[in-house]
């Protein structure tokens, strides 16, 4: 239909056009209240059985009430939201945006060059100010348990991934960002820190650039870890990003071969990225569900043997379960072909 | 010629579950994405029913949409078409208070196309702003307005369009037409038109 009015192109082009930067200007704004709203206990959803839909909507809705009315009596919510707060509540002393307390830190004072950018250790890189004007197109924290213990206001500088889940192995990107007072500050010196044990220790640093942005690259990681960011440039104190927790994605592998003239088959799981001591349980499937089997700990070479007698055609799968250093992992199914009991491998790449 | 509505679900998509399986997990990047791609278009549509301060209605909306993204279930269309539906009952929450729909819209500024002011060859280069196509689509009657606005500005299919509206995707069909009609009509329109030929 709208085919047969060639001559609306121009309109039909004007209204949707990429987005005019005016469009995007409560991007804060928006990510500060979805950063409040997960930081509200949530209980409904999955209780719906249990609760009549409109009782847990109300409920849902006093909380969110009482998580928003306390931020706008104390008029640290985002504009927008402090200014709906305002309208719905006006009469009980809520203020409007305009009466808000500005933004914490002051505005930047310009530029300041602490020398050119430098590396920790080796496994980790911090890219150049034009990399990090090009890389990592959310400029937000994601995973952040500080920002749900305290979600407002926004703070100066912020660490972000665009995945904060990574293979085993693998490299994760962070990108940092220093905006004290919402001004991005170019040339500062940022520190990445690692948590190691219960101390932060600096892994790596670099200076921002023109967007007071900079990019780190922590290559080989195997645990997971949190990183925060640290500068010493926005007042005579260090300020410090909320962490950001990086998971680690573990590997597995699933063989099983003959287990011999005693009829019995051994089901060997090897997990490089699990310690020697993780639990792996072996699952069999029952219908559509999968149930427990029985379940061994990894040996020194990161491996469990399962010695059991396996029907052919039956399913089994591995799960390593997530610990302090790794997420949980599933194996893909495996199964004894019928008529061949040779061996069938399965593996899992996060 | 234009690509139909339709085919923006291509582009859209690129991405788009993904960023919706990690905003329902929690993770701000995947909102951050949503909100990227949506906000814009829905900041238009919320113009398109007039309200004054379209940017708070957003926010409404968006509010909503977090506090119940959870219970969400479905992909990038039944997202669109979910966003849109709640925006709209914000926006007529907004509105209601005015005394007619019709009047309200009729008092949007639209920018008038003054050759005079410019070389016509670069009044057809630059075409229609954004803002100007917005009030052009604001000036329909509201039926029409409404088709229009969510099934070129959301890119929405008629089906999902009739589910919001309530009506059947017949009527969509017919409002739409008359819309586009209308608009091809307008003064403003044809003489870029003509220029163009």
């Amino acid at each position: 239909m709208i085919e047969d009015f060639p001559e609306l192109d121009p309109l039909l082009r004007a209204l949707t056009a990429d987005p005019a930067p005016a469009e995007l200007t409560g991007e804060e704004s928006a990510v500060a209240m979805f950063r409040a709203q997960r930081a509200v206990p949530r209980t409904a959803g999955r209780k719906r059985r249990f609760v009549p839909s409109m009782g847990m909507a109300a409920a849902a809705a006093m909380v969110v009430a009482a998580a928003l009315t306390g931020g706008a009596y104390a008029a640290v919510l985002p504009t927008p939201i402090q200014h709906i707060a305002h309208r719905v509540l006006a009469r009980i002393g809520v203020p409007d945006a305009r009466h808000s307390p500005s933004s914490a830190g002051a505005s930047s004072t310009g530029p300041s060059s602490t020398g050119p950018s430098s590396t920790g250790p080796s496994r980790l890189a911090a890219a150049n100010p034009a990399a990090a004007r090009t890389s990592g197109s959310f400029p937000s924290v994601t995973r952040t348990a500080a920002a749900v213990q305290n979600p407002l206001p926004v703070p100066p500088i912020v660490l972000s991934a665009v995945r904060t889940e990574v293979a085993a192995g693998s490299s994760v990107t962070l990108d940092g960002r220093l905006a004290p007072g919402g001004a991005p500050m170019a040339d500062a010196r940022v520190q990445l820190l690692e948590l190691d044990g219960s101390r932060w220790r600096p892994v790596g640093a670099a200076l921002t650039d023109g967007d007071g942005e900079a990019t780190f690259t922590v290559r080989h990681v195997t645990r997971n870890t949190e990183f925060r960011l640290a500068s010493r440039v926005v007042t005579t104190h260090t300020a410090l990003s909320p962490p950001i927790l990086v998971t680690v994605l573990p590997g597995l592998t699933v063989v099983i071969s003959d287990g011999g003239p005693t009829g019995s088959d051994v089901i060997t799981v090897t997990a490089r990225s699990a310690d020697p001591g993780d639990m792996v349980i072996l699952q069999v499937a029952t219908g559509t569900t999968w149930r427990d089997f029985t379940e061994l700990r990894l040996n020194a070479a990161h491996q469990a043997s399962f010695t059991v007698v396996v029907a052919a055609g039956q399913n089994y799968r591995v799960v390593l379960p997530a610990t302090r250093t790794h997420a949980g992992a599933v194996s893909a199914p495996v199964q004894v072909p019928r008529g061949n009991r040779e061996s069938a491998t399965s593996h899992h790449r996060p | 010629m234009w690509e139909h509505a339709d085919a923006m679900g291509t582009t859209w998509a690129d991405g788009f579950d993904w960023a919706l399986s990690e905003a329902r997990a929690g993770n701000e990047a995947g909102f951050l994405h949503l909100w990227r791609r949506l906000q814009p278009r829905l900041l238009r549509f919320l113009s398109v029913y007039g309200c004054e301060e379209p940017d708070d209605v957003a926010s409404e909306t968006w509010l909503q949409v977090v506090r119940d993204l959870h219970r969400f279930e479905g992909g990038e269309e039944d997202f669109r078409g979910w966003l849109f539906s709640i925006a709209r009952h914000r926006a007529i929450d907004a509105t209601r208070a005015r005394i007619r729909f019709r009047d309200r819209l009729a008092r949007l500024p639209v920018a008038e196309p003054d050759p005079g002011d410019k070389p016509v060859e670069l009044a057809v280069l630059e075409g229609l702003s954004t803002r100007q196509a917005v009030a052009l689509v604001a000036g329909l009657s509201r039926d029409q307005a409404e088709a229009v606005a969510l099934r070129v500005i959301a890119g929405l299919d008629t089906p999902t369009v009739a589910t919001i509206l309530r009506k059947s995707p017949g009527s969509v069909r017919v409002a739409l037409h008359r819309g586009l009609r209308a608009l091809a009509a307008d003064p403003r329109i044809k003489t870029l038109e003509e220029v163009d030929q």
